[in-house]
């Protein structure tokens, strides 16, 4: 052929020999296709074998078996705390997606120079163990707690103060909160890439800024809301410290069921079994987020 | 200058004769916040109806912080700005009856062409066969009916541009804006773009606010000029005007190139730099001033020049540039650029210049 290949240098010999550039791509991505399948993919073909083989007298029996998966669809138990672990992770990631969205576009339209900043403020929290921040959860929600002595000045009575810890709704609110750092990365970076020229223009052809943000900013920046909800629900449907600090009986999720199974009930295969249904789930919610975050074009 | 500004109202307006103030800022200003200077330091301006008004001056110079305070972006810090006889100053950018054209287009990037185009008419809204029948009449004058489906990262800056000047324009706006709407496109393409304007602009009869740093382009398209430097208004007036008789030194060095020979009064029809003395038609009651002689209006000859100011001249450098030479001599210790055409000389040579006296602008030192 006699176009020229503008894009390689002159030292360049690929042009002589044919597959030499594409033995040096493959070389180049072995060390993450290694990464992928030890960290990755064995783990979990591992945990999906486990949870086909079966527990008897603390042993494993290593025979295909679909037991498991029935005792669990036919267990009450493991149906109401699905339906909990379900509503929780549901609730709590659209609340901390709702209120991430509200603090990434105050960060990215108000703060001007300083937004990095306030974003990296909004993110430090993550540097802090995340036992650490259960921990102060408890002491705001405890029963010495914070939230119970203003409570009890205001002369509240028990039945508003009992709501406060070891239920669902501490659940909600601490994963919330765990969730929102993550979701608040996701959504700032869509939203910081929007350029402001594109709201004057808006502005400029008569819309108010309601509508600038349901005709503009929203379209654009929902892959982002998309991917920060898909972060937050795949985080908070597994979590089993949470509920285990602050859930008490009421509060219990999947996850301590997993726990229970690998832990005190030396049932591995029944514990890979729940362990394969919380995955099954996250890769269904996150299919339905994938169909959000497609944007139709990209930002110049 | 009004003889322009009025030609091109009644071809706009027809019947009207008397052309109406659009724009009108008294005494505006604006400093941004953090900073001391003020982006743009009281001025005065107004824009008459149906005119093509170019804002003009380098970076910096407040240009498009004035375009801005028109659209609404930018609130002034003090002063007065009124469109249409009207106060806006506190009125948000959505409620005026003004559009803009940005430098870097400002496409929705998620919404195809007509989708674009239509978007002003929905947020005033305008019935929805109405829209589409507005929206294909404004592609049709951009000729850009066959991209309507188009996204905008589908097509060349100079469509996109197209593009935007149609969503701007279908609205009817009282008032286009435009920023430098030529600044990104290449020269080529810039060259047929500013036809496309000037024409559409003769055509819709709309009143253009035009912010550019290309001092041509100001020149080929505009009615009226306001030359800008440093917040403040340097000279309004037509392309003749700005550039056969530019008020001070900077609008004489920024329009065009010039020759600026630091001069003091003589009497009122001479000047002197040096030992020289300049004819002159008026030293305007300066007595210290600039004088501008552009390089095309000097004469150079080996000999026998005439015009009022004649002298000798050494020539440092001829350079061939095509269609013309440019000469840089020596005059008296003063550097002079030349235009001319074919004359056969090399560095050392002696010419005679001559220029006549109402060449030789004098401007305002700034």
């Amino acid at each position: 052929m006699a176009t020229i290949d503008l894009t390689s240098d002159g030292l360049d010999t690929s042009s002589v020999v044919a597959d030499k550039p594409a033995r040096r791509r493959y070389v180049a991505v072995i060390p993450m296709i290694v990464w992928i399948v030890i960290l990755v993919a064995l783990p979990n073909i591992y945990l999906l074998v486990y949870s086909f083989w079966k527990s008897s007298l603390g042993t494993v029996d290593h025979t295909f078996t679909l037991e498991n998966y029935k005792t669990l669809l036919g267990s009450d138990v493991f149906k109401l705390l699905f339906r909990r672990t379900l509503t929780i992770a549901l609730v709590s990631s659209l609340l901390a997606t709702a209120i991430a969205y509200a603090m990434a576009y105050i960060v990215v339209r108000r703060f001007g120079r300083y937004k990095l900043l306030a974003a990296l403020l909004i993110l430090i929290p993550l540097w802090v163990s995340y036992l650490m921040r259960i921990f102060a959860w408890k002491i705001i929600l405890g029963d010495n707690g914070i939230l119970k002595g203003i409570a009890k000045t205001l002369g509240l009575g028990e039945s508003f103060t009992s709501a406060f810890l070891y239920s669902q709704n501490s659940v909600i609110l601490t994963l919330t909160y765990v969730a929102i750092p993550y979701a608040f990365l996701s959504v700032y970076t869509t939203l910081d890439r929007i350029p402001s020229y594109l709201l004057e223009a808006s502005a400029d052809c008569g819309a108010s800024a309601w509508t600038t943000f349901r005709k503009v900013v929203w379209p654009l920046s929902r892959p982002g809301a998309a991917i920060g909800f898909g972060i937050a629900f795949v985080l908070t449907f597994g979590d089993y410290v949470t509920p285990a600090m602050v859930g008490g009986l009421s509060g219990t999720m999947l996850g301590s069921l997993v726990l229970q199974y690998f832990g005190i009930a030396n049932n591995w295969p029944m514990g890979a079994a729940v362990g394969i249904t919380i995955i099954l789930t996250g890769l269904i919610v996150l299919a339905v987020v994938s169909l959000f975050s497609r944007l139709e074009a990209p930002l110049d | 200058m009004t003889d322009m500004a009025t030609a091109t109202a009644e071809q706009a307006a027809g019947e009207t004769t008397s052309p109406e103030v659009v724009v009108e800022l008294s005494k505006v200003s604006k400093v941004y916040p953090n900073t001391t200077a003020p982006a743009v330091d009281g001025i005065d301006l107004a824009i008459r109806q149906g005119e093509f008004f170019s804002l003009l001056g380098s970076s910096g110079s407040g240009k498009t912080t004035t375009l801005r305070m028109i659209a609404g972006f930018e609130r002034p810090s003090s002063g007065l700005l009124k469109l249409e006889g009207k106060d806006v100053t506190d009125v948000p950018p959505y409620r005026r009856e003004v559009n803009t054209v940005f430098q870097n287009y400002a496409l929705f990037p998620h919404m195809n062409v007509s989708k674009n185009v239509a978007y002003p008419l929905q947020m005033h809204g305008v019935p929805k066969k109405e829209i589409e029948s507005r929206v294909a009449d404004a592609l049709e004058k951009v000729s850009m009916s066959d991209f309507a489906k188009r996204l905008p990262h589908q097509m060349s800056g100079g469509q996109k541009q197209r593009v935007a000047l149609a969503r701007a324009l279908v609205g009817e706006p009282k008032l286009l804006l435009l920023d430098e709407p030529l600044g990104a496109l290449d020269l080529k393409l810039r060259e047929s773009m500013l036809l496309v304007l000037k024409h559409l602009q003769r055509e819709v009869g709309i009143t253009f606010v035009y912010v550019t740093h290309d001092q041509g382009e100001a020149l080929a398209m505009s009615d009226r000029i306001a030359v800008m430097s440093n917040g403040r208004i340097e000279q309004i007036g037509s392309p003749e005007d700005i550039y056969y008789k530019p008020k001070t030194s900077f609008v004489a060095r920024f329009i065009g190139k010039t020759n600026l020979l630091p001069c003091t009064k003589v009497d009122e029809n001479t000047a002197a730099t040096g030992d020289l003395k300049i004819r002159v038609t008026s030293t305007k009651n300066l007595e210290k001033f600039d004088l501008s002689v552009r390089p095309e209006d000097i004469r150079v000859v080996l000999s026998g020049v005439e015009g009022d100011n004649v002298f000798p001249a050494v020539v440092f450098e001829s350079i061939f540039l095509g269609h013309e030479q440019e000469l840089i001599v020596n005059l008296a210790g003063q550097r002079m650029s030349i235009r001319t055409r074919g004359l056969a000389v090399v560095p050392g040579d002696t010419v005679q210049l001559g220029w006549d006296a109402a060449s030789s602008v004098v401007v305002r030192s700034s």
